[in-house]
């Protein structure tokens, strides 16, 4: 309770000026008055909850399914990535121009060509998801295992250290702190990833309610899932902060 | 000069006729030219040079993380390629691993050797106390002093259970009190243990009153025969054996020996 008081306190400039924005928000839209294009904070909560059985029991699901199984294969392709561009500067030299590439593509552009493949399945929006996320993870534990200490590594190998090891006692803790900061930006990205997929091509999923809510004129329906959707990537960053901190607990000691 | 007690006669690590350079990009630098030398069992040997004179390359070369250009390294005469694991090493910084406990650090060579988790765990602990390194078992290293963690590297390099313990300048990051301290700690420890140590330093006073030899070495590219001086002086050492009129004579002969080998260079 005390370490929770403390907390509000220490982010207590930055509550204030959220609370200050929705204030200008609502008194803005109160004044303007048109619900379905500037729909007030107060009218979005009120939407929230008369829509509660909808978006908590149906999309809100939906849409983690697709944020879950989208990072967890970034994890696996963008980790796995690093790991082979970093065995041999031929791997890099080859791997790492298509990974910058793969970001120039406009997702918008490629999204349809992924319902194309695998229709209006769960797949095309994961699909959307991998491949803005899996960007940072690859990114930043490459870095990470490359900024490897050679002196550690020359220490372990006369310790009469093999391969593997080297590759698990030194090089995987090295390149933690790098791995966590790339997940971090990446789901906050899959949030995104998810919703782009779904307004798109879905029957059911955050981003999909919003995009329905639009076409029937309702600004505060629009708002509402995506506020939810926001609130998931918040979630699912601290959830990362988290294990950053388990894993990572000499940096706090 | 080259008589030897006998109480290690025999030979544990030989340089013969060895050449090495590092090559960068196209440029090569003649570090050592046909540089021979011997260490003998249980001795301690110093290694005194300024900076850059090849101090650290040597125990590359020793270790094994390098190869000789041409040459033979033997151990206990026998010629050995596979020097990894097979020499102890405490490089120049404590390179203690940050993720690590004390604890924990202690345990990576026992670890890399397979040994059974609960005995490693019981040698670490049996080690630290004699360390006198209890009760930071669970620190990390960024909340150890610099001697401390010095004190974690040295036990990690013991650890390791290799009769030759190369050390790289182990005590020149300490102030001049705690480093008196260590030399006189170090000393103890090795009467006790039974090793050949290689000691590294760029400090005259800490060569004469730690090692029974001391090898000069200037620039390179080092040639030959290591220019070496006997320290005749009784074990075991204190405190103050560093102002006997032996010690003080020793000291200036060695600094007037480096001095003159630079100017001839
Ligand atoms: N990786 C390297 N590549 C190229 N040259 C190197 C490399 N490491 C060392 N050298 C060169 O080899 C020479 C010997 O270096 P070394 O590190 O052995 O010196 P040192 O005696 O240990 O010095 P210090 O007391 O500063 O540690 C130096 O001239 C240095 O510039
Ligand atoms: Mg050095």
């Amino acid at each position: 309770m005390k370490k929770l008081m403390t907390n509000i306190f220490y982010y207590g400039s930055s509550l204030v000026l959220v609370s200050l924005l929705l204030i200008v928000w609502e008194v803005g839209a109160r004044i303007y008055d048109k619900a379905y294009i500037l729909p007030s904070p107060s009218g979005i909560l009120v939407k929230l909850w008369e829509l509660r059985q909808v978006l908590f029991y149906v999309h809100l699901p939906a849409t983690l399914q697709i944020v879950v199984i989208g990072l967890g294969i970034s994890m696996i392709v963008g980790g796995g990535l690093a790991i082979f561009m970093n065995r041999s500067s031929f791997t890099e030299r080859t791997f790492f121009p298509l990974v910058i590439a793969s970001q120039t593509i406009p997702i918008i552009a490629l999204a349809p060509i992924f319902v194309l493949w695998f229709g209006y399945s769960i797949w095309s929006k994961v699909a959307v998801t991998v491949l803005i996320t899996f960007f940072p993870i690859t990114v930043s534990t490459f870095d990470g295992l490359r900024s490897t200490s050679k002196e550690l590594q020359d220490l372990l190998l006369t310790m009469g250290a093999s391969k593997r090891q080297l590759f698990f006692k030194v090089q995987v803790p090295s390149a933690l702190p790098y791995f966590y900061s790339g997940l971090k930006v990446a789901v906050t990205l899959s949030v995104i990833g998810a919703a782009i997929g779904e307004w798109l091509g879905a029957s059911k999923g955050l981003g999909y309610f919003s995009r329905r809510m639009m076409t029937q004129m309702d600004g505060a329906g629009v708002f509402a899932p995506i506020v939810l959707l926001s609130m998931m990537g918040i979630c699912l960053f601290l959830l990362v902060k988290v294990f950053e901190n388990i894993s990572i607990k000499w940096r706090n000691k | 000069m080259k008589k030897k007690d006998k109480s290690h006669s025999h030979s544990h690590l030989a340089f013969d006729h060895v050449s090495f350079s590092y090559k960068h990009s196209d440029k090569f630098t003649s570090v050592f030219d046909n540089i021979n030398l011997t260490i003998h069992e249980k001795e301690f040997v110093t290694i005194l040079g300024p900076s850059g004179a090849g101090k650290s390359t040597f125990f590359r070369l020793a270790s094994g993380l390098e190869q000789p250009e041409s040459g033979h390294i033997r151990l206990r005469d026998k010629e050995e390629r596979h020097r990894l694991g097979k020499i102890g090493y405490m490089p120049q910084q404590d390179l203690l691993l940050p993720w690590r406990t004390v604890l924990e650090n202690g345990l990576l060579p026992l670890e890399i050797k397979g040994m059974n988790k609960k005995e490693a765990r019981e040698k670490v602990l049996h080690h630290m106390k004699k360390f006198g390194l209890l009760g930071t078992e669970d620190h990390y290293p960024h909340q150890l002093s610099g001697g401390m963690r010095q004190r974690v590297s040295f036990l990690r390099a013991i650890l390791g259970g290799n009769e030759i313990l190369l050390l790289d300048e182990p005590f020149s990051a300490l102030d001049s009190m705690t480093r008196y301290m260590m030399q006189e700690w170090l000393l103890e420890q090795w009467h006790e243990w039974d090793k050949t140590i290689i000691f590294i330093t760029h400090d005259v006073e800490e060569a004469i009153f730690l090692s029974d030899r001391v090898l000069m070495l200037t620039h390179p590219p080092i040639k030959g025969e290591i220019d070496e001086v006997n320290v005749p002086i009784s074990r075991p050492r204190n405190e103050e054996h560093r102002s006997d009129a032996a010690f003080m004579k020793l000291k200036q002969d060695l600094l007037k020996k480096m001095r003159s080998k630079e100017r001839s260079l």
